[in-house]
């Protein structure tokens, strides 16, 4: 199973791309392989090259030197249109068309690819529904008369309409409030873990790239300055700006925000009980979560519990801050 | 991204009865003023004589004088209060009196002159046309309060015309002056209507596809932009006559020079000139609003629908051009209203159109026959003003981008 993922070309790859805008240098002989079904967050400051990178991908912007490839072949050889309507493309100001329907807005790439309009009448229902918008309501609308989430929720719909393998998100939520960004980015989770789109997701915050990614491309200047998963870059920063990026003297949070308490607790010697009124997390909840409770509370334990309320386990702030097996 | 215009002044007093609307009252006290004051028509045995104008109080048509003092009576107390009930009420009244208007004409029409006199006629006098004005003020004011629909103004308008025009084919009207005039020269009324507005429709489409044209070159090669406005804006500062004078001898010259050109009717006068000079007005402010309209569609929505993979003719057609097409209406709005005036000053090089009645009355000191083309010409612009910036708004409101989509 392993092997055969290695031996499989990645979905998407980058050869020394590079991209000028006259003397400028955008994009600096970039290298990238992103294997299919992977969640690629590229992250970095502003103006270091994410956009011009993704839309390198679906050809918005042409790359003036270096391969850039779809499934080995080069996009250069693809017609320009054919090839965006195999990708799907979601932008931070969603890009809705103002005078057109949510459902004609999402049908866009189907009824480019002439899907007949049972059919896309069909997708557009399906996509309504996976996305939490109910179609007797929203279907109708026009983009103005919704809410920022909503909109980004078409959006998002309309990027997956005709079921592209490939997904560019510029950073979709980035205008959103914290509280629907982050039910969006749950959103966006969950769809992945059904659909297994390969996906390239730009954002210039570390922890949406930290919560979202399988790999993390940090890029600074039009170069990738460090790449892997977000593990592997909080344990290892490659250099100060990456470290800076984490969050400087925050990445301990960081690291904690991303593990669950399951990973830490130490489960309960006589089976499962009932919850007392002693303080408990949720075993699914982060290290964060858990740390933060003890810290408003004052305490240095909590009860750990599963998604029934049942106490599984329990957490003491020696658990929650040194690793198992680090201390032996 | 939301639009506050939409709320209204009284949403922010606490107290619930507004304050009376001033403007109203003013245009009430005026309305009465002129109505009252001054005199409402004139008498004239004939064209030639001058005629006796008479008030009012000269006429003392006692039922008349009562529905119109209690009627303005009634706005006065309705703008005194003026919750939206009580405008919607004041609309009705003023609708009330200004669809009554022709049918009180035609009852002083009966009153004042002898059938057998067939020479005798009406003029309009300086309380009546000062009334109509103040009323039609007054209209507008409430329509903008009210904040109303398209539809629901045009309904209003459409029931004044019409109220109009059965008032002046029934006959009633017929010792008016003005119809006098008109039905001396009915048939070439007619064709100076028509030809008119041909000449209208023509500058219009031809403006339309040049600036569309000019538009889409600007568009393509930026360094043309400059260049274009400056000579567009040159050209819109030529005084009318002058540019009619500029254009005699080359078009003379032409005709004389190219027999075909002379068969189509092109000399130094006549339509030629006319045409030529309302296209070169009308090019600026088409092509400027064409250019702006398709230049300032949102640049993310473009770059999403190139992104979704829609070629270049699609983005045009199925993007660009609607999303424009409110800016672009403004353009032949403006163009269309300035054509319909101007091709009244081209009847003076014999371009025809309701012009020339104009300028035969100005000769005559005719003052009804100059109204008779200056009259459709502004209810012509008015009209065209009304329905092009209606289907604007129309297109608007489902774009999410007009003044009032969330009001009404
Ligand atoms: N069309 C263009 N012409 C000229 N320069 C451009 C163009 N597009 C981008 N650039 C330049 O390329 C560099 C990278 O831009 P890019 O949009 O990729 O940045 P970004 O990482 O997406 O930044 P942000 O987070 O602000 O969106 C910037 O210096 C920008 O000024
Ligand atoms: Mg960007």
């Amino acid at each position: 199973m392993a092997d055969e993922r290695q031996a499989a070309p990645a979905k998407i790859e980058l050869d020394a791309v590079t991209k000028q805008f006259g003397d400028a240098t955008a994009v600096d002989a970039i290298r990238l392989a992103i294997p299919r079904g992977e969640l690629c967050v590229l992250v970095g400051t502003s103006g270091c090259g994410k956009s011009t990178t993704l839309r390198m991908i679906n050809r918005l912007i042409e790359h003036t030197a270096g391969q850039i490839r779809i499934d080995g072949q080069q996009i250069r050889d693809f017609d320009e249109q054919r090839l965006r309507r195999r990708i799907g493309y979601a932008i931070q100001s969603t890009g809705l068309f103002p005078h057109w329907t949510v459902a004609r807005n999402i049908g866009l790439v189907p009824r480019l690819l002439r899907w007949p309009a049972s059919r896309i009448a069909a997708r557009v229902s399906e996509l309504l529904a996976l996305l939490g918008l109910d179609e007797s309501e929203f279907a109708g609308k026009y983009p103005h008369q919704l809410s920022g989430g909503q909109a980004q929720r078409v959006g998002v719909a309309r990027a997956l309409a005709a079921d592209p393998e490939v997904l560019l998100m510029d950073e979709p939520f980035g205008a959103l409030d914290p509280i629907t960004r982050e039910s969006l980015q749950d959103e966006l989770l969950r769809l992945q873990s059904r659909l297994h789109k390969t996906i390239v997701f730009v954002t210039h915050d570390m922890d949406e790239a930290l919560k979202l990614a399988d790999r993390i491309v940090v890029m600074d200047a039009g170069r990738i300055v460090q790449q892997g998963s977000a593990e592997a870059l909080l344990q290892a920063p490659a250099n100060a700006f990456v470290e800076s990026l984490l969050g400087g003297r925050d990445r301990g949070l960081k690291h904690a925000a991303l593990t669950p308490v399951a990973e830490r607790m130490r489960p309960l010697a006589g089976g499962a009980g009932q919850a007392s009124d002693t303080l408990s997390v949720a075993a699914d909840d982060s290290l964060r979560q858990a740390l933060s409770l003890m810290l408003w509370h004052g305490v240095d334990s909590l009860l750990v519990s599963d998604a029934d309320g049942q106490v599984i386990g329990s957490l003491s702030l020696r658990d929650a801050v040194v690793a198992r097996g680090a201390n032996s | 991204m939301s639009s506050v215009t939409g709320e209204h002044a009284a949403a922010q007093r606490p107290d619930l009865t507004p304050a009376p609307n001033p403007v109203l009252l003013v245009l009430i006290a005026l309305a009465a003023t002129a109505l009252a004051g001054l005199p409402l028509i004139s008498v004239q045995p004939n064209r030639i004589m001058p005629g006796e104008g008479l008030t009012l109080w000269a006429i003392g048509a006692a039922p008349a004088l009562l529905v119109a003092v209690v009627l303005l009576a009634g706005l006065a107390w309705l703008a005194w209060r003026p919750t939206r009930r009580a405008l919607r009420l004041a609309l009705a009244a003023v609708w009330l009196l200004l669809a009554l208007l022709p049918w009180a004409l035609v009852a002083l029409a009966a009153q004042q002159v002898d059938p057998a006199m067939s020479s005798a006629r009406i003029g309009l006098g300086a309380g009546l046309w000062g009334g109509l004005f103040v009323l039609l003020l007054a209209l507008l004011e409430l329509i903008n309060r009210l904040v109303l629909t398209p539809l629901q103004r045009w309904g209003l308008l459409l029931g004044l015309g019409l109220s109009l025009l059965l008032a002046l084919t029934g006959g009633g009207l017929d010792s008016l002056a003005l119809m006098r005039e008109y039905h001396g020269r009915s048939a070439a009324f007619h064709a100076a209507l028509r030809y008119h507005l041909v000449l209208v429709a023509a500058v219009v489409g031809i403006s339309l596809l040049l600036a569309a044209v000019l538009a889409l070159a600007m568009r393509r090669w930026s360094r043309l932009r400059r260049g274009t406005f400056s000579v567009l804006s040159v050209l819109q500062t030529i005084p009318s006559l002058a540019l009619f004078g500029l254009l005699l001898a080359p078009l003379a010259y032409l005709a004389a020079r190219f027999t075909w050109l002379g068969d189509l009717g092109v000399r130094g006068i006549g339509w030629a000139p006319a045409l030529i000079a309302l296209v070169a007005y009308s090019l600026l402010p088409m092509t400027r609003n064409a250019y702006v309209a398709l230049d300032e569609v949102a640049a993310d929505v473009t770059d999403a629908a190139r992104g979704m993979g829609m070629s270049s003719a699609q983005v045009f057609w199925q993007v660009r051009l609607p999303l424009a097409l409110p800016v672009m209406l403004e353009g032949i709005r403006i163009t269309a209203v300035q054509a319909i005036g101007l091709a009244a000053v081209a009847a003076l090089i014999g371009a025809g159109g309701l012009g020339t009645f104009i300028f035969q009355g100005l000769g005559q000191a005719a003052m009804d026959l100059v109204l008779l083309g200056a009259l459709p010409i502004i209810l012509i612009a008015l009209l065209v003003d009304g329905m092009f910036s209606a289907l604007a708004e129309q297109l608007r409101r489902i774009q999410g981008r007009g003044d009032t989509a969330h009001g009404g």
